[in-house]
Parts: structure tokens; C-alpha cells; sequence
């Protein structure tokens, strides 16, 4: 039976720019960050409280990718159509100050939710998630 | 990591959610202790930058981090000895030492029971899949299904 995820990766546009978002905003820290003589660049991050899962961050115009999948790429980041999951926290309103004081973008508030209270945050690279504070932690 | 007087570990794993400010504290402690752990740190002081009695350091740390602060140690050294085997020619002693361990056979046995392999096999065995020394090392941190959809690796 799979017991957990370990790693999972988000395309962004800048890795340096992607590595400070995440560490110097968000508050992650960094988990690899090796770079290959033909230029790639293995830049991993990850939530404290989660240490056995890394984020990979990967540039879209690296030499894995070719021009027209990278274009490709870079216009569904424009359009805020990819996904990068679900941030938990144990405050949304004040972790939305908090971001929002830091530059974070939002494309929704904090709203009540059956759930919880769920505000929608971008990534500096368009990658869009919920931050979420689940009813009954 | 020492400790004087051997806390009682929290029977859970589940890792919760803490409010802001606790949860504040606890990662400014684990970066203390990620700053510091190549020397001797007793558990009194990684508490006191969470400003927490040991025990509940030790409890509340492994609750939000899913590991105790002596694991997480243990994993930044174990780590930092990994490194440094696969990046340049000290010896393992050399490394045991750097890495904040005191005694060889600590270091090794704590390395093999997390890696299954002694650090002198580690490195051998790195080297021998990456192709020498020195140039492909930092490939070992990286899952192989990656290297070869990126690299064109086998």
C-alpha cells in the first residue's frame, strides 16, 4: 500500500526567483539545490512541519523541455490554470495578512468554508494553491 | 544531540497543527538546532530557544515535525556525512568528527542503520553507479526516473 508522497514538482519560471518566494515568503526551506554541468538544476523546497516531502521546483525552459512544450507551459502558468495543491494552516486570516504584507498575491480572501476558512494564493511563477484552515485540528 | 535526563517520547506520531506563535517558536528552535548540529547540544538548550520546558519541547517538536529533535539531528548529520563522503577525499573519521559525532563506531553504526550501508561502502558504491569521482556525485540526490526524463541518463 502507498504510505505517503515524497516528492511532487511545480514548473516555474525562475528558479532563483521561485527559491526565494518559497523560503524568504512562504517560509519553507530548502531540501536540494544541485546543479548538472548541461544546466540543470535539481532545486527542491518543502514545509518545515513536512520533512520527508520535497517540492521540486522546475524551470520550464530547462534542457529537459523543448521550446514549444516550454511556451506551451509558460502560458497555462499566465492563465493560472495549474494547480500546486493544498497549504495547511492553523490560521488563514492572519497567515493572509501576514502574506499579503509580504507581496503574496491572492486571487480570493479568506471565506468561511463547511470545511474550514480557505483563502487562493499564487506562486510568484502562477502556480495557484489553497490555503487552507481545516475545521477541527 | 545529548540529554541529560532522557525525556519520555510522545507515544503519537500524528503530526498536528499548531497556532502561529507556538509553531514560530518550534522552527526557530529546529533551525538552532540545524545551525548547530555538528557540536554537542543538550536538549535544555534547543528548548530554551522555544522558550519551553525540555519535555514539552520534546513532545510539542515531534508533534509538528514528525520526528524528535534527536532524530532530526541525527538526520542533518547523517545528511551533512553523506555530502561530504560523496563530494570530496576526507577520510571517514575526518567526517565523523566534522559532522558532530565523537566516537567512529557511533557514526558508523548510526550511518549504517539509516543508509544499510557503512560510509566507506556508501561512498564506494555512489561512485561506482555515478562514474567517478567528483563529477556526477550530485546526481545521487536526484530519484533516477527523474534523471533519466531530464538528463537522458539511464
Amino acid at each position: 500500500m502507498i504510505q505517503r508522497l515524497s516528492y511532487t514538482q511545480l514548473y516555474v519560471l525562475d528558479q532563483d526567483a521561485a527559491r526565494d518566494f518559497y523560503v524568504d515568503k512562504l517560509g519553507f526551506e530548502v531540501r536540494a539545490d544541485n546543479r548538472m554541468d548541461n544546466g540543470f538544476r535539481w532545486l527542491t523546497v518543502g514545509p518545515k512541519g513536512q520533512p520527508e516531502l520535497q517540492i521540486i521546483l522546475m524551470k520550464i525552459d530547462g534542457p529537459n523541455l523543448d521550446k514549444d512544450t516550454a511556451a506551451s507551459l509558460r502560458q497555462l502558468l499566465d492563465k493560472g490554470i495549474l494547480c500546486g495543491g493544498v497549504l495547511e494552516t492553523s490560521d488563514c486570516r492572519r497567515d493572509y495578512d501576514d502574506l499579503k504584507a509580504k507581496g503574496v498575491e491572492f486571487s480570493a480572501p479568506p471565506v468561511e468554508r463547511f470545511y474550514g476558512i480557505e483563502a487562493v494564493m499564487k506562486d510568484n511563477s502562477g502556480n495557484w494553491f489553497s490555503l487552507t484552515e481545516r475545521k477541527g485540528n | 544531540m545529548r540529554s541529560r535526563r532522557a525525556p519520555q517520547i510522545a507515544a503519537t506520531r500524528s503530526v498536528r497543527l499548531f497556532d502561529p506563535g507556538t509553531f514560530a517558536r518550534l522552527c526557530h528552535a529546529r533551525d538552532y538546532l540545524a545551525a548547530h548540529y555538528a557540536r554537542p547540544v543538550f536538549l535544555e538548550e534547543a528548548a530554551r530557544q522555544a522558550c519551553l520546558s525540555p519535555f514539552y519541547f520534546n513532545r510539542l517538536f515531534t508533534q509538528a515535525f514528525s520526528e524528535t529533535p534527536h532524530e532530526f539531528i541525527t538526520r542533518q548529520r547523517i545528511g551533512q556525512a553523506k555530502k561530504l563522503l560523496l563530494a570530496g577525499n576526507h577520510s571517514v573519521t575526518e567526517i565523523c568528527f566534522e559532522v558532530g559525532y565523537e566516537s567512529l563506531g557511533s557514526f558508523s553504526t548510526r550511518f549504517h542503520s539509516l543508509t544499510g550501508l557503512s560510509p566507506a561502502a556508501f561512498r564506494g558504491e555512489a561512485r561506482r553507479i555515478f562514474g567517478g569521482f567528483g563529477a556526477r556525485w550530485p546526481l545521487y540526490y536526484i530519484p533516477a526516473c527523474f534523471q533519466r526524463a531530464f538528463l537522458g541518463e539511464r
